[in-house]
């Protein structure tokens, strides 16, 4: 059932390690392992060639994947008519993948990495093991929503946030604390324990499109530097007379920037391992007749707001991101002044050791240019061109980083609001259910990134009303005061209050 | 008639990639990665031109061909890369170590024909010629 636990996190030091990060598919009989990222650029055609009924793919070979690819990724299986199995989902993916899940998708999620921890060993890192989620299923009917599995080991999270089944189909059984605090408090136990799940995913959405944003904005800067050196060098050497505003310090900000984004992501695994850190110890004080009671546990997500903080501060500044990849497009006029220099220079001057020096000068290795100087020109033109692509590519890039800044800085604002509140509670100032409706209110009347939006429907089911009646031919409430989030049911795409594409289209 | 070297891990490239220069009267050897690469260099001789895929498991392209350059005979042997990629800067990591060709899949065969036709000519007049090739 269960293969070798490994600790968090994984992603962004996969990246640091320099895993490969193309997106590979692999056909084994029946079954189709699929490496690399998947992410909003990511070819997702090569499985066309794979189609059939019904497909099994298995993601262990993902090593890294944005909210935006997944996204891509869940809508192109749900549109391909095929019924397909997922196996092997890694616990960032299977952690994004869960929010977009509907009991419509022709989608079976056979096995997926999921966080569990040892309850006894306080210190004990938690770990992700692949689990057969048919199994989680049967062992969550025997042992209620907690769930221990090999060694001791339990699920971070209740079973109905893990299992298709439940989330699907209206809810597992509501959770039966053993600490006697939850158990007067119940409603607002499960609230703290659902809000502790809902700011951990948000923050890790926040995250990984930080990271996923560098993986793609990293090899892109790269290969703009790299043609603008190519261009600076030609001038030089082929236009001495050309007045270029070419500054070499470039490359030794666009190096520096991404260095920083790199410090910042190795924060961010310290402060996700944090967050990570609270929801255990809120789960087994929720599940522990001695301990303290989780409301006063959620207090330590404080601390994780003070790292994040601390992260987004280190972040490069956007306004200077801009101005240096405006750089690049600004050398447009550059480039086609080198190629007018280059197609107009006389034939006597056009010598093997130029052109040798020429083609070094842009890395050109093709072939049937290869000692032919206006065949090799137009190589270099289609650089110059591939030059202009990249500056696109990076203000694109831009964006999403913008994105995820925010996502980050929403995520500060509401846990700064959320731990005034908390204080007030705890003193007995403020009625906990003021500030769950206050949340809810706010979460309706917000137009909210895609990604928070899809998560507190998740946790918090009922603070979305649902646009059409249930199934039963009711109006989908089960009656009660819906705190746990167990109402749920399939959440459509016509329930959100604005559509997925429409986020798409303006990031 | 060259002897040539195909290593790719993908069986449809090194099928094109066969037939293609099966259909020049090349003699092919065929090798599945980088690692199978270099064992292949070392196992045979005579080999005129190497034709390998960029990324590859066990070994790259460009750590097969520091390695087999370490290989007397192939010390100056002349590499083309075949690949997806289209980065200025592995160009540049190719350049480095002495590669000059690189062809950018999908491989269109007739395109591919006449460019490794060219690189055939291109080490024959080398060989004439006695300078040391790349």
């Amino acid at each position: 059932m269960t293969q070798a636990a490994k600790n968090l996190p994984q992603d962004s030091s996969a990246v640091a390690a320099g895993v490969d990060l193309r997106f590979r598919v692999i056909k084994e009989g029946d079954l189709v392992r699929l490496f690399g990222a998947i992410n909003d650029t990511t070819n997702l055609d090569l499985l066309a060639d794979m189609r059939q009924d019904s497909l099994t793919l298995d993601l262990a070979g993902i090593n890294a994947a944005s909210w935006t690819g997944i996204t891509k990724f869940h809508r192109y299986l749900t549109e391909s008519g095929m019924r397909v199995h997922l196996t092997g989902i890694p616990g960032n993916f299977y952690r994004c993948l869960r929010l977009l899940l509907t009991d419509t998708d022709p989608l079976t999620i056979d096995a997926a990495e999921l966080d569990v921890f040892d309850p006894a060993q306080v210190q004990a890192p938690i770990e992700r093991m692949v689990l057969s989620i048919k199994d989680v299923e049967s062992l969550a009917v025997e042992q209620g929503p907690i769930i221990t599995v090999a060694q001791n080991k339990q699920i971070l999270g209740i079973a109905e946030h893990i299992c298709p089944r439940y989330f699907q189909a209206g809810g597992a059984p509501a959770p039966l604390f053993l600490n006697s605090w939850c158990l007067e408090n119940n409603d607002q136990a499960i609230f703290w324990y659902n809000l502790g799940h809902a700011f951990t995913c948000n923050l890790t959405l926040g995250i990984d499109l930080v990271e996923s944003t560098r993986q793609n904005l990293a090899p892109a800067l790269s290969s703009a530097v790299s043609r603008l050196q190519s261009l600076q060098q030609a001038l030089l050497a082929f236009d001495g007379g050309a007045k270029t505003s070419l500054s070499m310090s470039i490359t030794d900000k666009i190096a520096a920037m991404d260095a920083r984004i790199r410090d910042s992501l190795r924060s961010c695994d310290e402060t996700a391992k944090q967050s990570y850190s609270c929801l255990r110890q809120i789960q087994v004080s929720c599940w522990s007749k001695m301990a303290d009671n989780p409301r006063d546990i959620f207090a330590g997500f404080k601390t994780v707001g003070d790292t994040i903080g601390t992260l987004n501060v280190g972040l490069p500044d956007l306004g200077e991101l801009l101005g240096n990849s405006q750089l690049f497009a600004s050398h447009n006029g550059h480039g086609q002044q080198l190629l007018k220099h280059l197609r107009a220079m006389p034939k006597d001057e056009r010598t093997a050791t130029k052109l040798d020096t020429l083609r070094e000068m842009f890395h050109v290795l093709d072939i049937i240019s290869e000692g032919d100087w206006d065949a090799s020109v137009d190589i270099i033109q289609d650089e110059l061109t591939s030059l202009q692509a990249n500056s696109e590519v990076i203000l694109g890039l831009l964006g999403q980083l913008a994105t995820g800044h925010v996502l980050i800085e929403r995520w500060l604002q509401l846990m700064a609001e959320v731990m005034a509140a908390l204080e007030d509670i705890r003193l007995g100032k403020k009625d906990w259910n003021a500030l769950r409706s206050a949340l809810f209110v706010r979460w309706q009347s917000e137009a909210l990134p895609i990604e928070e939006l899809r998560t507190f429907s998740f946790y918090f089911p009922d603070a979305f009303p649902r646009a059409a009646p249930a199934a039963d031919g009711s109006d989908g409430s089960d009656g009660s005061d819906g705190s746990d989030g167990s109402d749920g049911g399939a959440f459509e795409e016509s329930d959100l209050p604005f559509s997925e594409e429409m986020m798409d289209a303006d990031p | 008639m060259a002897k040539i070297l195909i290593v790719d891990d993908s069986d449809i490239i090194r099928l094109q990639v066969q037939q293609a220069l099966t259909e020049l009267g090349h003699e092919v050897i065929e090798a599945i990665d980088g690692q199978d690469g270099y064992e292949k260099a070392s196992s045979h001789r005579n080999i005129d031109l190497i034709i390998a895929d960029f990324n590859m498991p066990a070994l790259s392209g460009l750590e097969m061909c520091k390695k087999i350059r370490t290989i007397d005979e192939y010390a100056a042997v002349t590499v083309i890369i075949l690949t997806t990629e289209t980065s200025p800067e592995l160009r540049a990591r190719c350049r480095e170590v002495g590669i000059r060709y690189w062809i950018v899949k999908p491989v269109v065969a007739d395109a591919f024909k006449q460019a490794v036709s060219k690189v055939i000519d291109s080490i024959r007049k080398l060989a004439q010629s006695g300078e040391p090739r790349a």
